[in-house]
């Protein structure tokens, strides 16, 4: 299979490694998965065990690992899927070993260390702060998703992919996919409207004054 | 990965056409489609806010997440090649041991043979 003129999916290139034809096409397959993929397993990592310099070198075992069991594999098409959840498995037996506790840091920590590396808050306003409150309760509300609908956020949110990218990714239909994101979005804003706030009377007036999304507990508005 | 111009947070993002054009040109959550699947236009601007909020919350962590690094690569790569060969060494001592044990086998059978015909052989004398 030539694998430098077409872009090919997860299935191809893990047929072309377990092949085994050349050396170098192996080689191109694992080169391939590895950039493909590394940005969402060292999020979902850095998520559960901090943005500390072990993450990355658990991102790395987590593809060895990954590859060593490719032969395993029935599914070649929910690569993506089986790959994921080997991090995530792999992040709560570091964490274990390491604090000897499995609290996550999350979506939310993660997105209030990226502000900071930006460091795009120094001379933030009021306003701007004010949405990066919010934008912090939506990622926490991210991390409560169940798994499948998480997934999905993630990768339509961080890679930025189209729902035929992101179909192909997780080797399901285009319309699945679809389905899944928009009832991922209406979990997230179930969980996000606060508990007094009746549905029935949202008005486009009240989300123009910022009155959504706020944490229910702690509104200081 | 080209992030839109972060919205005002007073803005409403189904009226403001440069918000409805990022999410067409991002083929995901149109003004149409979130009309269309939810149950009123309200929430439809909910959603569309969510959907604001999620882009720029990882767009912050794609942001600052790196790409693996070139040596990164090769030592996945190399850790492969390792295992690989160690894999067919292994089961090349397998085909190996096989081997002897098929031919020591034949060996052990040829040489009962010949004992028990030699035996045979000296009792008819």
């Amino acid at each position: 299979m030539d694998l430098t003129t077409t872009e090919p999916s997860d299935a191809e290139l893990i047929a072309v490694i377990r092949a085994g034809a050349s050396e170098r096409a192996v080689d191109d397959g694992y080169r391939r998965l590895v950039s493909r993929h590394w940005k969402v397993v060292l999020v979902l990592v850095r998520s559960r065990i901090g943005s500390e310099g072990d993450a990355e070198d658990v991102a790395q075992e987590v593809f060895l690992r990954a590859f060593r069991s490719l032969g395993g594999l029935e599914a070649p098409h929910l690569f993506l899927g089986w790959l994921l959840r080997i991090a995530r498995n792999l992040a709560t037996d570091h964490l274990r070993r390491r604090r000897g506790e499995t609290s996550l840091e999350g979506l939310g920590k993660l997105f209030v260390e990226s502000r900071v590396v930006d460091d795009e808050s120094a001379h933030a306003t009021h306003e701007r702060l004010e949405r990066e409150e919010e934008v912090e309760r939506v990622m926490q509300a991210v991390d409560r998703l169940p798994e499948k609908y998480r997934t999905v956020v993630m990768l339509r949110y961080l890679e930025d992919l189209p729902y035929r990218d992101l179909a192909a990714r997780l080797g399901e239909p285009e319309g699945t996919v679809r389905n899944r994101l928009f009832r991922a979005l209406a979990k997230l804003r179930e969980t996000l409207l606060p508990a007094r706030h009746d549905v029935g009377s949202t008005t486009a007036g009240a989300i123009e004054e910022g009155a959504f999304f706020q944490d229910p507990v702690n509104d200081s508005r | 990965m080209n992030r839109p111009e972060r919205n005002e947070p007073d803005d409403h993002p189904l009226d403001r056409g440069r918000d409805s054009d990022r999410l067409r040109r991002r083929d995901g959550l149109s003004l149409a489609e979130l009309l269309d699947a939810s149950a009123s236009r309200a929430e439809a601007v909910e959603l569309a806010r969510l959907d604001d909020l999620l882009g720029d919350g990882f767009g912050g962590i794609a942001r600052t997440t790196p790409e693996p690094t070139p040596e990164r690569l090769e030592s996945i790569i190399d850790a492969m090649r390792t295992a690989s060969n160690f894999a067919m060494s292994r089961r090349l001592r397998r085909s190996v041991r096989t081997l002897l044990w098929i031919v020591a086998l034949f060996l052990s059978v040829l040489g009962s043979y010949a004992f028990v015909a030699l035996a045979l052989r000296a009792l008819d004398r």
